[in-house]
């Protein structure tokens, strides 16, 4: 079995996470710009974090054969700081050449505010013009509609390719919109809070598997990268073979992730 | 012993995913109905099941939902 992590905060992780995901079949991780779980106050900080992310942590993940991969951007939990937002933005190009840099991400909306939406369409006019990947994080809970709504307007009047939008943390409520106006959608992998593996099985019947990305929550907080494998494990259970599930669990991510050439991890066929 | 706020600031999440589990359960049991070309199938397990869930939010003196409900499941 091949994986790709799409949606991985290997900062937040200890080694033994890529032990035991290079064991389980992983073969790359992908790892967005996020929150620290603590307010940042200066541009440097976030620089050393783009330096971590794109510098340190590929040798980190190469001691277990996983090829790391990252993308850079203000999150949307910070994005409320203006001031300090744009400092970081304006130094986002220097990091975009960067070998295992793949796009701009994550962005969009924490709590739908003004300033969010602010930093949030100057990222997307960043990527535009550098023709980058977007990784957009949509709200977890009472803000989720609401926000994901914002989105989509904000995509379509900046008209932005949709083939290189991901829109992540899609459940339900959401991912119906998304896929309609052609995005890919993500869903992304709780122990015991939000999305859970059962769901997402649910959601890949309900509306296919084309155009989403399942992903495991990996990060500070309460989560685990493993619960990718228990939908992999229960997206099998319900009578899929290994080719639908290479489809789904490595083929879309290396689909919509290498379309930036640097990523350079191709869909494979087994059967 | 935790104020009622604290409790439900802790168990809010909790019960939320609980909740959104056990309509995916149901989801998924209509679906197959629908599947295999027919309605809702009678069955006992699903009964006690919709019983159950009934008993959750019932009115209740003293907090002894789970124990009602695991009385549900049991043979008389």
């Amino acid at each position: 079995m091949y994986v790709i992590q799409p949606h991985y905060h290997a900062i937040a992780r200890t080694t033994e996470d890529y032990e035991r995901m290079a064991t389980a079949g992983v073969v790359a991780v992908a790892e967005p710009a996020f929150w620290a779980g603590f307010d940042r106050h200066y541009v440097g900080t976030f620089i050393d974090y783009f330096r971590q992310i794109s510098e340190f942590e590929p040798t980190r993940a190469a001691q277990y054969g996983i090829k790391h991969y990252c993308w850079v951007a203000q999150n949307p939990k910070e994005a409320d700081n203006l001031s300090l937002s744009r400092e970081v933005i304006s130094r986002l190009p220097e990091f975009l050449a960067k070998p295992n840099v793949i796009g701009i991400g994550e962005i969009g909306f924490n709590k739908n505010s003004a300033n969010e939406q602010t930093i949030f369409r100057e990222q997307l006019e960043i990527a535009l013009k550098f023709d980058q990947l977007i990784l957009i994080h949509t709200p977890h809970l009472a803000d989720k509609v609401k926000g994901t709504r914002m989105t989509l307007e904000l995509l379509k009047e900046l008209q932005f390719p949709p083939q290189r939008v991901w829109v992540d943390h899609a459940e339900e409520h959401t991912i119906k919109a998304i896929l309609d106006a052609g995005y890919w959608a993500g869903l992304t992998l709780y122990p015991l809070t939000k999305m859970s593996p059962r769901r997402a099985v649910d959601i890949l019947h309900r509306y296919g598997t084309g155009r989403i990305m399942v992903n495991s929550s990996a990060d500070w907080g309460p989560s685990s990268p493993f619960t990718l494998f228990d939908c992999i494990a229960e997206f099998k259970r319900r009578g899929h073979g290994e080719q639908e599930t290479l489809e789904v669990f490595h083929n879309n991510p290396a689909r919509f992730l290498g379309q930036n050439p640097k990523f350079t991890i191709k869909p494979v066929r087994v059967v | 012993m935790q104020t009622f706020t604290q409790t439900l600031d802790y168990e809010f999440l909790q019960a939320r995913y609980l909740l959104l589990e056990v309509a995916g359960i149901l989801d998924r049991l209509d679906e197959a109905a629908i599947h295999d070309g027919g309605g809702v199938r009678e069955d006992v397990r699903l009964a006690r099941i919709k019983q159950a869930i009934g008993q959750i939010d019932a009115p209740a003196n003293q907090p002894d939902r789970v124990e009602r409900i695991l009385q549900i499941f049991s043979e008389p």
